[in-house]
């Protein structure tokens, strides 16, 4: 059909589209346009949000439906995981970790050791950081980053993008807490976006937490064995695995 | 007492995934637990679970008209929500929202496999009369819609806008089966739904919802 991706024809199909009424290659032209189209995308938001509205929610589950959804995500990976619960059950103060091998960058993250606090001004992503660190309280971190700064076997690395730049300044302290700095020269992203930080073990990447579109000082504990670390930008609310080229690294 | 069936009854599921300091996810909000489900902590995932999963399944059912299948269904939702949460974007709507949409695209998809499959398997005829007939009554599913102010609104539609709506929704019809059941033409099936949804959206509207309204039990 000619017309078949203009706006207008696309704009009438909105509303069948929401209630998955189309047939596939309608439902595979609206989604190419409203990959597109701010106007046609939030319409259809707006679309779906009312068909949402048509159900119901009298009927329950049975009990051991959770029981199944449950065992699946536990035994994917199976070996790393059982390794984790049984590193959380052991509480030491320092966790060892297990991680996937891959060809891909693999995050194995949530864990009881690695405690992700972000001060972040803006955006969604940084109010839903900030309503987590909301739930802790302590001295500010660039206090607590000064603090560490000045003890003894604290160590300073910078993350340096390409160019040579620095673009964040880490602080790591004997016992493995990390702050991360942004510097001067490191930008305020679109609100879409946001910085990650990653750590490197054992040629793998793991992710550390996120920073959010304006980062200001966090604190993560490195897990041992960490060789290197790198951010990258990613879209909210960052990524499982990076192809990413980082804006900044180092070894440590 | 029938179990609840839902993970962990006890009021305050924790998190134990901030530092050792203890999170209860029942005060976080949606975004903040897929957030939490992109670090893999399993018990974001349950509290979404126990917050959404009997509309997801509710939907589901009553789409299929089967219990296993709206099972799969509701299995498949959650887990790709725990392998992929980055397809969630808040920005783009609420989570309930987004959970209701898979298992609405997904629950359309096995009912159309199926009608094809038994249109391939039997002679055509016989795949139309196996086919699962609308409702007879769209009093009992109007009936069944939870948000008072849009099962006021759909009993208020044009009864052809309804009827489409109905078709499609909760048939899983696409609008051109939907217009060969109901014998209208195409263009007019298209319409009716735009036209039926763009009324139960300024109803919506009259009173706008927050964006994320936190779930109790």
């Amino acid at each position: 059909m000619a017309d078949t991706d203009t706006h207008e024809t696309i704009q009438r199909l909105l509303g069948v589209h929401a209630l998955d009424a189309t047939d596939a290659d309608e439902a595979a032209a609206v989604e190419r346009h409203v990959a597109e189209c701010p106007t046609c995308r939030a319409e259809l938001d707006e679309l779906r949000e009312v068909a949402g509205q048509l159900g119901n929610d009298d009927l329950e589950p049975p009990p051991l439906l959770w029981e199944r959804i449950a065992e699946q995500i536990t035994t994917e990976p199976p070996d790393e995981l059982t390794a984790l619960r049984k590193a959380r059950h052991a509480r030491s103060g320092r966790t060892t970790m297990l991680f996937a091998a891959a060809a891909s960058i693999v995050l194995i993250a949530g864990i009881t050791a690695l405690g992700f606090f972000a001060i972040g001004q803006h955006g969604k992503l940084d109010r839903a950081n900030r309503q987590l660190a909301s739930l802790q309280s302590g001295p500010t971190l660039e206090q607590a980053a000064r603090h560490a700064a000045g003890q003894p076997g604290a160590r300073q690395i910078a993350l340096k993008a390409t160019s040579g730049a620095v673009r964040f300044e880490v602080t790591i302290a004997r016992d493995g807490t990390a702050y991360v700095q942004p510097q001067s020269s490191t930008g305020t992203l679109d609100s879409s976006l946001t910085y990650q930080l990653w750590g490197v073990h054992d040629g793998n990447a793991i992710s550390l937490g996120l920073l959010g579109s304006e980062p200001g000082v966090a604190r993560v504990r490195l897990p041992e064995g960490i060789s290197a670390l790198a951010i990258t930008i990613e879209r909210n609310p960052g990524v499982v695995t990076s192809h990413n080229t980082p804006v900044a690294q180092a070894s440590i | 007492m029938p179990e609840s069936g839902f993970p962990s009854s006890k009021p305050g599921r924790r998190s134990e995934t901030l530092a050792n300091m203890s999170v209860d996810l029942t005060q976080a909000s949606d975004a903040v637990l897929v957030m939490a489900i992109s670090r893999w902590d399993e018990a974001a995932l349950a509290e979404v679970y126990h917050r959404h999963a009997r509309p997801v399944f509710s939907l589901a059912r009553r789409v299929l008209g089967e219990q296993g299948a709206a099972e799969e269904v509701v299995q498949e939702v959650f887990l790709r929500l725990w392998n992929e949460p980055q397809r969630f974007d808040p920005d783009r709507g609420r989570l309930r929202t987004y959970l209701l949409a898979q298992c609405h695209g997904r629950s359309v998809d096995r009912v159309r496999s199926d009608v094809a499959r038994r249109r391939r398997e039997d002679n055509e005829s016989r795949a139309e009369r196996n086919r699962p007939r609308p409702r007879s009554l769209d009093e009992e599913v109007i009936e069944l819609i939870a948000n008072e102010r849009v099962r006021a609104a759909v009993e208020l539609l044009p009864a052809d806008e309804r009827a489409a709506i109905q078709l499609a929704y909760f048939g899983g019809r696409s609008y051109r089966e939907a217009a060969a059941e109901l014998g209208q033409p195409e263009g007019t099936v298209k319409s009716r739904i735009r036209a039926g949804l763009g009324r139960l959206r300024e109803t919506l509207a009259e009173r706008p919802m927050t964006k994320e309204v936190p779930q109790d039990g």
